[in-house]
Order: structure tokens, then C-alpha cells, then sequence
């Protein structure tokens, strides 16, 4: 079973990278919808495999076509297209394959030796210290999301409003639910996610040109070449699975980073950056496949999503009653061995699936936009619904639909609202349990332990530091 | 003028945080309106600076007219019926395809979803 649903999700996930204007992000929403009702651990292989192998995917047209199929993939059209159009798009699709399966195993090796020993260490977390965390997570967007922090921190606290709608679980109050008795249960992740990324993105993919057509040439590169650049890329993977772990970053900053830090750092490349260079595939490819074992370790120890994907996929958890966290990894080890065993087989499953079939993938360049949208808006429609059979959600999810949209139009960043959507129970729970502690104890008493002000410090530095930067110019 | 709406935004939400506090009748420190009270005062102090600048790009209104009519349809004639009708008509209307292939992709996707959903994993419309 775990090959079969880790296969499905794999194959499902090489196609979805590999259209531009299908993300992962939206696939794993869409799939949220159809496997809500399958056996927890089924709907986790598909989705690892959709994850793991997508994130690679969006290379291929990266390289082939010059349009990334997923905004990690970016960078590497700046080397990938150029080596493509000198005749050697197979050698690049070849490094982009075998060094997104080395990213993807020092990510889940990373997550398999550091995921327990962290969640130990979260037992002797207070809830001050989850708040405290929490907070961290979503003002790590702000420095990381690209000279817009003000409209990060906003998406922020609207995420953790709309997660507050509903009957509040500590005093039983109607909060923000405005008399309507449809919302008393609060607002289901479901259809929220599904407006986001599945509506939202379908609306703007028709404005997305068609894709071109292109040649590929038969591989010249021999496997044993390929390998040489394996000591070089092991620091870009820990590059991926550090950025990864980091609240907020995920894969676009982790392939980002590592492409110009791979730029500093390779003396003398045989061809120059930006004109083929294999350094500037291999490193931002191994980037983002790490990233994704990275993310996952602060998502099952600690219950905070790294990225977009992983708050979709800590959604799949709560659809399924399951609580991320460090009593997660007491509780349901198993599960946790779960996700990494499908982790690892959808790693072969990119290596085999991405040598066999990447370079046979042209036909899915000739699918218009069009066809797409229609048929995204229409799985999003009936994964909503199916969700829990009420039309209530359909309005909930293209009102969400419509914020996307005008969320991308005002370049407003979105994984900040998912962030506070998921966080935001937890921080509001927390948050005044603290307050009421504080009351008791004394504010100055209280916060005196090393965890709480361990993440104090973390939270000023992540505030002052920019503004120290800024004055010494 | 366009920093305005945060502004209000942000007080609308100290006021219900505060109503809440109020109707809840409980200690402030385990109020329900405690963090709407906190997050509003935090949108004042961040939200006042921000200008929001829209893209200049075009809004297409057509493909966001058929959600919303195919939202409609959905609750007045059932999934499959505004399913047909939103794919079917959708690619003619967005001057994509031919009214005959339009309709036949409406109806192809219209069976693929009730096969998928319907007859594979049994659920109810």
C-alpha cells in the first residue's frame, strides 16, 4: 500500500510540477479534498509523494521551456534554459534529477535524526513558549517575504482572525460568526485552502501565456560526471533543509539562496553563471528537495508548518483528528515513521519517474491554460463540498477564491494567512492561558526561564536586527 | 486615502474585541475578546503606514462572472447539471473553443467527476 499511494502521489506530482501555473501548494490542496475520507496514512503517501517529487518537477519546464513550473524552479531556468538551448537539456534534466534525489534524502535523513530529539526537548515547553513560537513563525515572514513585511504581518493577523471565527473553546462565546449559525463550527480548512490555491490560482493561470514548444537532444553526460558534483552539492542541501526548517521560508528562498551562494563560491565554473553552468542546477535543485525534510521536522515536533505545503499537510492531520506536536511524536511514532518511509520511497520514485519519464513529458506543454483552470475550479468545487456535504462551503471557498485573487493583485503575500489560519487557535489558546499564569505568578517570574527567553530574544533579534542593519547602512 | 480602511479596520476590531471582553463576563485574561482587542491594536500601529499598490494589470471579470454563476447554479440545479453547464459553456465564452468541442469538454469532465467522486469514492451529491 505504502508504494502504491507513494506511487500515485509521485506521478500525480510530476505532472502537476511540471505544468507552470499548477503548484504543488495546489495540488496538495486539491488532493486534501479528495483524501479527507481515505485511511490517514494512505492520504499521507500520496501526499508525500505529491510533495516530494513536485518540487523537483518544477524543474522540467524550467529547463525545457524557460517557465518554471513551481516558484522554486525559477532559478534554475537562469542556467537550465541556456544548457537546453545549446542542445543539452537532457544533461541539465539529468543534474536536475539525480541531485533533487540527493537534496531529497539529506532532507529526510535531517528530519529522521533531528524531528524526536526536538519534540523530546518541546515536552518542557510552557504555553507562554508556544505562543512565543508561534509568534516567531509568523514574524519570520516578515523578514523573509521579499521587501514586503508590513503586508506579510497583515495577511498574518487576518489568517489568525478568520482562524478565530466561530465558538470560542475556552468560554463557549460566538466570536466574529455575526449571527450566522453556519459559522458557530468556525471556518473549515478545506475549502479555505482550496479557494486559495485552487480558485485564486485558476483565475490568474488564464492570464498566463501558452506554453512554447521545444527540442531535446539525447543525454552526453556520463552518470559518473554527474556524480563528481556530489561533494559540492551536500552544503547546498544543508543550505535547503536549514532554510527549510526555518518558519516561513520553504523552497522558492532555499533554491534562492543557494543559487547565489553557489554563484560566490564556485571559483571558475567551466561555463560562467547564467549561461549553463551545472553548478546552477545542482545547487538550487538540491536545495528545494532538501527543504522539504527540513520543513517537515518544526511541523511534526513542534506542530509549526515550515511553508505552505507543510501547513496543508498539517491540516491533513487535523482533518484526520491528528495533532502535530511534541505528544505527536510519543503518541503516533508510527505515523511519524509513515511520512518518512514515504518520504524515501517517493525519493526513488523521483529518481526512477524523473529519469524515465521527464524528458517524455512534451505532451503536457500542449495543454492550454484554459482547460486547466476550468477543470482546477471544478475539483475544487467538489472537494470542498465533499469535505462535509454543505453548499455553505462552496461560499466560503470562493469567497476565499476572490481574496486570493486580490491578494495577488495588490502583491499582498498569502502563506502568511495560511500561517495564522493554522497557528492562530493555538496562539490565541496560549496566549491567554499565559496571561491568566502571568496574573498568578507575576510577569517577571514568570517569563525568567531559559525556553521563554531563549524565544524573546529570538523575536527582538528578528525585529532589531533589520533596523541595525539599516542604520549601519 | 488608501490607508484609510486599515485604519478603520483595525479600530472596528479593538471595539469588538472590547465588546467582547464586556459580554463574555469572565476575567480578562481568559476573555474571548482579549486577542481580537490585541490583534486590532497591533493592525493600528503596523497598518498605518502601508500603501497598497495595486498592479496595473487588467482584472478579468469573465472567468470570476462564471464562478460566481456556477456557485448560483450549483445550489439551485445540483453539482452535475451546473457542473455541464459552467465547463460546457465556459471554454466558448472565453473564446477558447468551438460551442461543439466546448460542450463535449463540459460533458467529458462532467462524467470524469462523477465517476471520480460519485462512483469511486461514493460520495453523496
Amino acid at each position: 500500500m505504502l508504494f502504491l499511494y507513494t506511487f500515485i502521489g509521485s506521478l500525480l506530482g510530476l505532472v502537476v510540477g511540471t505544468i507552470p501555473g499548477l503548484s504543488v501548494t495546489m495540488a496538495t490542496a486539491l488532493l486534501l479534498g479528495l483524501t479527507y475520507s481515505w485511511p490517514t496514512h494512505h492520504a499521507l503517501a500520496t501526499i508525500m509523494g505529491v510533495y516530494v517529487v513536485g518540487v523537483f518537477s518544477g524543474a522540467i519546464s524550467a529547463i525545457l521551456i524557460n517557465v518554471p513550473g513551481a516558484p522554486s524552479a525559477l532559478v534554475t531556468t537562469l542556467d537550465g534554459h541556456p544548457m537546453a538551448k545549446k542542445g543539452e537539456g537532457a544533461d541539465a534534466l539529468f543534474l536536475a534529477v539525480i541531485y533533487s534525489f540527493v537534496g531529497s534524502l539529506f532532507g529526510l535523513l535531517a528530519l529522521a535524526l533531528f524531528a524526536k530529539p526536538l519534540s523530546i526537548f518541546a515536552l518542557s515547553f510552557r504555553t507562554i513558549d508556544y505562543f512565543l513560537l508561534a509568534f516567531f513563525a509568523l514574524s519570520a515572514l516578515m523578514s523573509l517575504s521579499g521587501g514586503k513585511p508590513k503586508k506579510a504581518i497583515l495577511a498574518g493577523v487576518a489568517g489568525i482572525l478568520f482562524s478565530l471565527v466561530g465558538l470560542d473553546p475556552i468560554t463557549g462565546t460566538h466570536r466574529f460568526t455575526f449571527g450566522i449559525r453556519l459559522l458557530m463550527p468556525g471556518i473549515p480548512l478545506v475549502p479555505v485552502l482550496l479557494g486559495f490555491f485552487g480558485l485564486g490560482e485558476a483565475i490568474m493561470m488564464l492570464e498566463q501565456k501558452d506554453k512554447t514548444r521545444f527540442k531535446l537532444n539525447k543525454r552526453e553526460i556520463k552518470a559518473k560526471e554527474a556524480l563528481s558534483y556530489f561533494p559540492f552539492s551536500l552544503y547546498y542541501a544543508l543550505l535547503g533543509t536549514l532554510v527549510g526548517i526555518l518558519p516561513g521560508a520553504g523552497t522558492p528562498v532555499a533554491s534562492f539562496l543557494s543559487y547565489s551562494q553557489a554563484a560566490k563560491r564556485t571559483k571558475n565554473p567551466k561555463v560562467p553563471f547564467g549561461q549553463g553552468a551545472r553548478e546552477g542546477i545542482i545547487a538550487p535543485e538540491a536545495a528545494n528537495n532538501a527543504c522539504v525534510g527540513g520543513a517537515l521536522i518544526p511541523m511534526l515536533s513542534l506542530g509549526i508548518p515550515g511553508d505552505g505545503v507543510s501547513a496543508i499537510i498539517l491540516s491533513v492531520f487535523m482533518v484526520h483528528g491528528l495533532k502535530p506536536g511534541p505528544l505527536f511524536m510519543m503518541e503516533n511514532y508510527d505515523t511519524f515513521l509513515w511520512i518518512l518511509k514515504s518520504g524515501l520511497v517517493a525519493s526513488v520514485f523521483l529518481l526512477i519517474l524523473g529519469l524515465s519519464l521527464a524528458p517524455y513529458l512534451g505532451f503536457i506543454f500542449k495543454i492550454k491554460n484554459s482547460h486547466l483552470a476550468i477543470f482546477v475550479i471544478v475539483l475544487s468545487f467538489f472537494g470542498a463540498y465533499s469535505y462535509n456535504y454543505r453548499s455553505f462551503d462552496l461560499l466560503i471557498m470562493v469567497f476565499f477564491g476572490f481574496l486570493s485573487f486580490v491578494f495577488k493583485r495588490y502583491k499582498i503575500p498569502m502563506a502568511p494567512l495560511v500561517l495564522g489560519l493554522v497557528l492562530g487557535p493555538m496562539m490565541d489558546s496560549n496566549f491567554r492561558r499565559s496571561v491568566l499564569l502571568m496574573g498568578r505568578e507575576g510577569i517577571i517570574s514568570y517569563i525568567m526561564y531559559p525556553i521563554t527567553l531563549f524565544f524573546l530574544g529570538l523575536i527582538l533579534l528578528l525585529f532589531l536586527y533589520p533596523q541595525y542593519k539599516k542604520r549601519r547602512g | 486615502m488608501k490607508k484609510f480602511p486599515i485604519g478603520i479596520f483595525a479600530l472596528v476590531l479593538c471595539v469588538y474585541g472590547l465588546y467582547l471582553v464586556q459580554v463574555s463576563d469572565i476575567e480578562l485574561a481568559l476573555s474571548p475578546g482579549l486577542f481580537p482587542l490585541l490583534l486590532g491594536l497591533f493592525m493600528l500601529i503596523v497598518g498605518g503606514g502601508i500603501s497598497f499598490q495595486r498592479s496595473k494589470e487588467k482584472t478579468p471579470l469573465v472567468l470570476p462572472g462564471l464562478i460566481a454563476a456556477y456557485t448560483g447554479l450549483w445550489f439551485v440545479v445540483g453539482p452535475r447539471i451546473s457542473t455541464f453547464a459552467f465547463a460546457g459553456f465556459s471554454l466558448y465564452i472565453l473564446k477558447e473553443e468551438s460551442l461543439s468541442r466546448s460542450l463535449l469538454f463540459g460533458l467529458l469532465l462532467t462524467l470524469f467527476i462523477d465517476l471520480l467522486f460519485a462512483r469511486f469514492f461514493g460520495i453523496q451529491f
